[in-house]
């Protein structure tokens, strides 16, 4: 047991002192976009009007980051680049939603210090094929990653903001 | 000696719980401006002396925060290169980003240089209600989203010297220091330097002895 004291103090030591990691981009937003639709269509506008902010408050735990949501809309397919806060920082993520059904999701920007492998697709293709459930949950089940959770549940809350705006620019 | 150690156990458990919360209780985003802590760590930073304004509105701006109206903003832009006042948005420029916030200082939206025609932007104005934006061309808009091009006149943003009511107004953002740090060093005794260090060094050293004692006076009844 003694001779492993060292190692928990070293971790603990670097879990207390570890400063922000740089912005790292995986794929920037217009990447995303050329890929979702090869050519993009122009953004449109969603506003988050006092109709919907409740629900998206119920979804993200907080008030909506930002009044004004923009999106890109082709016929049943929409793309929504969203960012929320995993730990301290945004992670900028990006998701296609096709007929109420994610059909794509990307990590785009994380500036997390810690939980960057949200980022990998095995962990991505996850989100693939879900959809809105009861009380705006997913209708799968989301595995976690293991000193990751924060940043699991940040992209597990943007999925569902997505098809919920999906769903309300639909109608 | 035990009431004394049971205050120091009392004193790092509380600390810890707070140090194992950090993101819920805000640590990191919230700073400590009181002078004797931030002189007591050799922050010695200067306010700024000078701003933008536009509309009756003041933005003030540096590496500690932006306000806005002497209220600080949840997002710091401290290369901010000016604002503008319309009748729908306060827009406020940096090389990289234009950000669109509501007349109660609210984020409306976040627009990237790369969803902008001008490029990086240099410059910020209006104009008839419209934003200008110079980069390497300048356009016009009135919701952030359609742009045209725009030769022309235009009110441009340019930092100005602040009024002695915005002065004062400006040494919220003077140096802080990050509430996470502070509750670090408290927790470690690093806050009283070398001795600090030593002093819990010591506290260890008697939870030790303490705990040794005890399971020899605990092993010794068992025996008997």
């Amino acid at each position: 047991m003694i001779r492993f004291i060292p190692v928990l103090l070293l971790l603990f030591a670097s879990a207390l002192f570890a400063g922000a990691a740089d912005e790292q981009v995986y794929l920037a937003p217009d990447a995303f976009l050329t890929d979702a639709f090869g050519t993009p269509p122009p953004p449109s506008m969603l506003w988050i009007t006092a109709e919907i902010q409740p629900d998206i408050e119920k979804i993200l735990g907080h008030p909506p980051p930002r009044l004004r949501q923009r999106y890109w809309k082709d016929g049943a397919k929409t793309a929504w680049i969203l960012e929320e806060i995993g730990k301290e920082e945004f992670i900028t993520a990006g998701f296609v939603v096709v007929n109420d059904h994610i059909e794509k999701a990307r990590v785009l920007i994380y500036r997390e210090s810690r939980g960057m492998e949200v980022r990998y697709p095995a962990f991505l293709k996850q989100f693939e094929g879900t959809q809105l459930a009861e009380k705006q949950r997913l209708s799968k089940r989301i595995d976690g990653i293991a000193g990751a959770t924060l940043s699991v549940w940040a992209m597990e809350r943007m999925a569902r903001t997505a098809l919920y705006f999906h769903r309300h620019v639909q109608k | 000696m035990g009431a004394i150690v049971s205050l120091f156990v009392i004193f790092l458990v509380l600390t810890g719980w707070a140090l194992n919360h950090t993101a819920e209780l805000g640590l990191a985003r919230n700073s400590v401006h009181t002078p004797w802590v931030t002189a007591w760590y050799g922050l010695h930073g200067t306010a700024p002396t000078t701003g933008y304004t536009a509309g009756g509105h003041w933005l003030i701006t540096n590496e500690n925060g932006t306000l806005l109206d002497g209220k600080r903003l949840s997002i710091s832009l401290p290369n901010a290169v000016g604002f503008a006042a319309t009748a729908d948005f306060i827009s406020i420029a940096t090389p990289e980003t234009l950000i669109l916030l509501d007349s109660d200082g609210r984020l409306v939206d976040k627009i990237a240089v790369a969803q902008l025609p001008s490029g990086p932007i240099k410059h910020i104005g209006s104009v008839d209600n419209n934003i200008v934006l110079q980069g390497t061309t300048a356009h016009a808009s009135k919701d952030g989203v359609a742009w045209t091009r725009f030769e022309g006149d235009a009110v441009w943003s340019t930092p100005i010297t602040l009024p002695i009511a915005e002065q004062n107004v400006a040494k919220q953002l003077l140096p802080g220091l990050p509430l996470e740090r502070l509750m670090q060093d408290i927790h470690s005794g690093r806050i009283l330097g070398d001795f600090g260090t030593y002093l819990m060094d010591a506290v260890g050293l008697i939870f030790l002895l303490l705990s040794g004692s005890g399971l020899w006076m605990f092993f010794r009844h068992r025996r008997r």
